[in-house]
This record gives C-alpha cells, structure tokens and sequence, in this order.
C-alpha cells in the first residue's frame, strides 16, 4: 500500500477511535527498515481534544502478509500490555485493530518512545560507546527479570500454552525442525547432524516454565545516550519455555558477527550469565547452556531458511529477506560447526 | 562478453552509491539502498568462483563416498554411494552443478547420520572427514559472505 494511502486510512482510523477529536493532522509519517516479521511505522499525530491541543509520536505495526515468522499479532500487543508499567520496560500499547477493513491487514499502535537508539551496532560507536558496558548490564539485568516473572501474575497463563519442564526443549526443536523441513531451499547436512546430536543429547528438565522473550538480543530494544534501555521490543516469538533458551539466543555470535568473543559483542559470558543468575533467581547448567546454544543456532537456521523459502517463492521480494536467504545461511552454518566442535 | 560481469555488478553498485543514494531522501530506501550495494559487491565475488567451488566440492564428495563405502552396512545405501562415485558433473552451468550437488548433499546426510551408529575407529574416522568436507563447504562461501555482512565496507569502483 503506497505510504499516502496508509496516512490517510490512519487518519481515519484515529477518528473512528476518538470521535470527540477534531483537526487531526498527522506527520512525518515514515517507515522503519528491519522488523522481517511486521512492517513498523513511525508517525507524529496532533488533534483538538475538548479544545485542547495534543500532540503525539506512535508506532505502527502491521501484519505484513508474508512476514519473516508467522506469529500472532494480539499475542504480542497481549505481551505489551502485561509488561508496560512493571520494571520490563516496553512501550505503551494503545490499539489494537483486527478488523481489517482499514489497512486489508491488522496492525496495533503504540506510543514511540523517544530519544533513543535500536541499531546494533551503533553501541559500539561514540557517543554510546561510553556506556557500553552500562546498556550490557541493563541489557542483561532486564533479561534476568523477564525470565523472573510469573508468567501467571502477568496473565500471560492463559495467553500461552505451557509446557512442563521436560518438554520444553523437544516442543522448541520438534516446531522448528518442522519449519526446516518445509522451507529448505537444498539439503542441510549440518543442520541436520545438529539436530541428530540435540535429539541424542536432550538437557535436564527446566527449573523453572518462564517467559522466554524469543528473540532477546542486541538490535531489539532502545537504549540512550545516558546508557539507559528504554525499551525491549518484539515480541513476536515470546512463549512459555525454559529461560535458557533466551540467554543463548542473546549470546549467538551471529548478532555481532565481528565480535564473537562477547555476548552481543558487549559483555563477556561469564559476567553475562552471573547478573542474570544474580537477577533471575536461576541457575545455569552448563550443559543445559550448552545444548541451548546448540537449538539457538537451529533455530536462528530455521529462520534463515524460510526468508529464502518466501524470497525464492516471489511471495515477499525484500531485499533484507534476499540478503538473509543468499548468505545467513552459511553463516549461521559456520557458527554451528564452531559450537559442535568443529 | 566485456566487460565482465562481476566488474559490471560492481560499476552498478558504485552508480548506486555515488549518484542514486544522495538524491533518496527516506531513511528505509536508503537503508535498502545499502543493502542492496554490498549485496551486488558480494554477488561479483560469487560469480567469478561459483562454477569452480561447484565443482571442487562435488569432486570432494565423490570421493568422500568413495572412502566410505567399504564402511558401509546398509546395502541401499551403498548402491547410491557406488552411483555416486561413477557420477560426473554433465556441464558446467550453475543449475546443473547445482542438481548434482544436492543429489550428493542428500547422500551425504544420510551416510552421516549412518555412519554416527557405527561403532569403531574407521566410523569415526570417515565422520571426521565428513566434518572436514561440511567445513570445507563453508570456508569456501566465507570471504565472499563476509562483504555482505552488515557494517563491512564492500570494495567499489569509485
């Protein structure tokens, strides 16, 4: 849909939701690149409220129709509302629409959260670099909370089918070499002889059924100068699971390919998994970790795969989709070899 | 053919750079715009060697099956490996060398995963040279994946 259409459908959809508001004028509407999974919009929105005058920045989500995962869209406005106003810091939810008579495509709104940065490689830059080492022990303190939470307290129990504590791991991997089956593009001899050793490996059961974020790293929450993390953002893949699961998919060198020797090139494992056991009430078994990083690369690999898939397939041409089917693939391969061991 | 393709893909994704990118005023086209220079920078480096790694893997497969089929105790199995071995790349055009290549990838998942059930030195002998041959694969892509990476600084003719 051409970007003046969507100003105008907008438009009307804030009148359709505030129809006491009078001149609504929106601007600087403009897309933002990554997010595979939705498409994301920035926009400034003013009205006549009662006669007063209000201004203010959202975001947009919209369900893509071919996205990078297929995922639930009020399950993550669900998650956002559970999370905004506790110490998880995300963004305030504000609508969630549908009914697709307005985009042909549902999406929900949210307030921008401003002054602040997602770009992961940005941190490593001036001025951020000065904080570096803050924004990592934020990053992972935070993460120490999600995997925390009740996933009860928040209400997410009845958002989320739970698994019991030695399942968790096969219900991850059963899902995800499912998607492998379907989407690989030629044969996947190391994925393949991972999955094998994951099958004949299985880790001990989960201390606990948390709140896994699903895609917990660097390049998904907004940090500012003062080094300060403002925000924790898609949560499109969050489920109940085994917390582990999220601390080894924030530690794949594939984030920060150029700095494999930190975890999101920022903070050295062994500090990362204190403060997040400090935090997290939770212990971390080596060889659960382990077999963790090992799914984390399988997974990461599954992703890949279906971005080719729907690339080669002409159902979604995005050069980002292109780039990550030609070559992630043998990257996250050369990642898996290393962590097998080879 | 001059010039060549790969300096073409390069002349274009310098014109992008230099001439097409300026003039884009929103920040997502620009952000594709990138994307799509070191894309084209790391498809000229594909290009000149795509036929050759083809073919040196396929060659390597071959006789990786070789190696192993004496080791080999499923009899299905070892007839695809023996067809294998007498196989030959028919012509060097990519889609070609590619359907050999994955026809031999598909063998190779299946010896692998035989072979890590047999018990004995020679057993794991071939599954390290399966391993080799899997690395091998890869550090053959590397370099060339390494100028698509996010943040890399593709080589352009200015």
């Amino acid at each position: 849909m051409p970007l003046f259409d969507l100003i105008g459908r907008f438009s009307a959809y804030v009148s359709y939701r505030l129809p006491e508001a009078k001149e609504i004028k929106i601007d600087e509407f403009e897309r933002i690149h990554g997010g595979a999974s939705r498409e994301t919009y920035r926009l400034k929105i003013r009205y006549l409220l009662n006669g007063e005058a209000t201004d203010s920045r959202l975001i947009l989500r919209v369900d893509p129709e071919h996205g990078l995962i297929d995922t639930e869209l009020d399950r993550e406005f669900d998650i956002y509302c559970a999370f905004h106003g506790t110490d998880i810091p995300v963004p305030k939810p504000i609508w969630l629409e549908q009914d697709p008579k307005w985009f042909g495509r549902t999406f929900f709104v949210m307030e921008e959260i401003q002054g602040c940065e997602t770009d992961r490689f940005k941190i490593f830059e001036p001025p951020y670099d000065a904080v570096t080492e803050k924004i990592a022990e934020e990053y992972t303190r935070i993460l120490g909370l999600i995997s925390k939470t009740d996933p009860e307290k928040v209400g997410l129990l009845d958002e989320m089918a739970a698994p019991s504590p030695d399942e968790c791991w096969s219900r991850e991997l059963d899902y995800w070499e499912e998607k492998i089956i379907e989407d690989e593009l030629e044969p996947q001899p190391i994925v393949r002889a991972a999955i094998r050793w994951l099958r004949r490996n299985p880790p001990p059961p989960a201390q606990k059924v948390g709140v896994v974020h699903g895609d917990y790293r660097v390049g998904n929450f907004l940090y500012n100068e003062a080094g300060e993390i403002r925000g924790i953002l898609d949560w499109e893949t969050c489920h109940l699971g085994d917390p582990i699961e999220d601390i080894t998919w924030g530690a794949n060198p594939l984030w920060i390919f150029s700095r494999p020797d930190k975890v999101g090139g920022m903070i050295e494992q062994d500090k990362y998994i204190s403060i997040w056991e400090d935090v997290s009430g939770l212990e971390v078994n080596p060889g659960a970790f382990h077999w963790w990083v090992i799914f984390s690369s399988v997974k990461a690999l599954s992703i890949w795969m279906s971005a080719g898939r729907k690339y080669a397939d002409g159902i979604n041409r995005k050069v980002f989709l292109g780039r990550i089917g030609w070559m992630t693939t043998d990257l996250q391969n050369f990642i898996l070899l290393n962590q097998l061991g080879h | 053919m001059k010039p060549d393709t790969d300096f073409v893909l390069r002349s274009l994704a310098a014109v992008l750079r230099t001439e097409i990118l300026p003039l884009v005023d929103s920040k997502y086209v620009q952000a594709d715009i990138l994307l799509i220079i070191q894309f084209l920078s790391a498809l000229a480096a594909d290009y000149e060697s795509a036929a050759f790694c083809r073919n040196e893997e396929n060659q390597e497969l071959r006789e990786l099956f070789a190696e192993a089929g004496t080791y080999v105790t499923e009899t299905d199995l070892k007839k695809r490996l023996d067809k294998a071995v007498n196989s030959k790349d028919v012509d060097f055009k990519i889609s070609s060398l590619d359907k050999c290549n994955q026809d031999l990838f598909n063998i190779l998942i299946d010896l692998h995963a035989h072979i890590e059930t047999l018990e004995g030195e020679e057993a794991r002998r071939i599954e390290q040279t399966i391993w080799k041959v899997l690395k091998m694969k890869i550090m053959r892509r590397l370099p060339i994946i390494k100028m698509a990476l996010p943040g890399s600084t593709p080589e352009l003719l200015e």
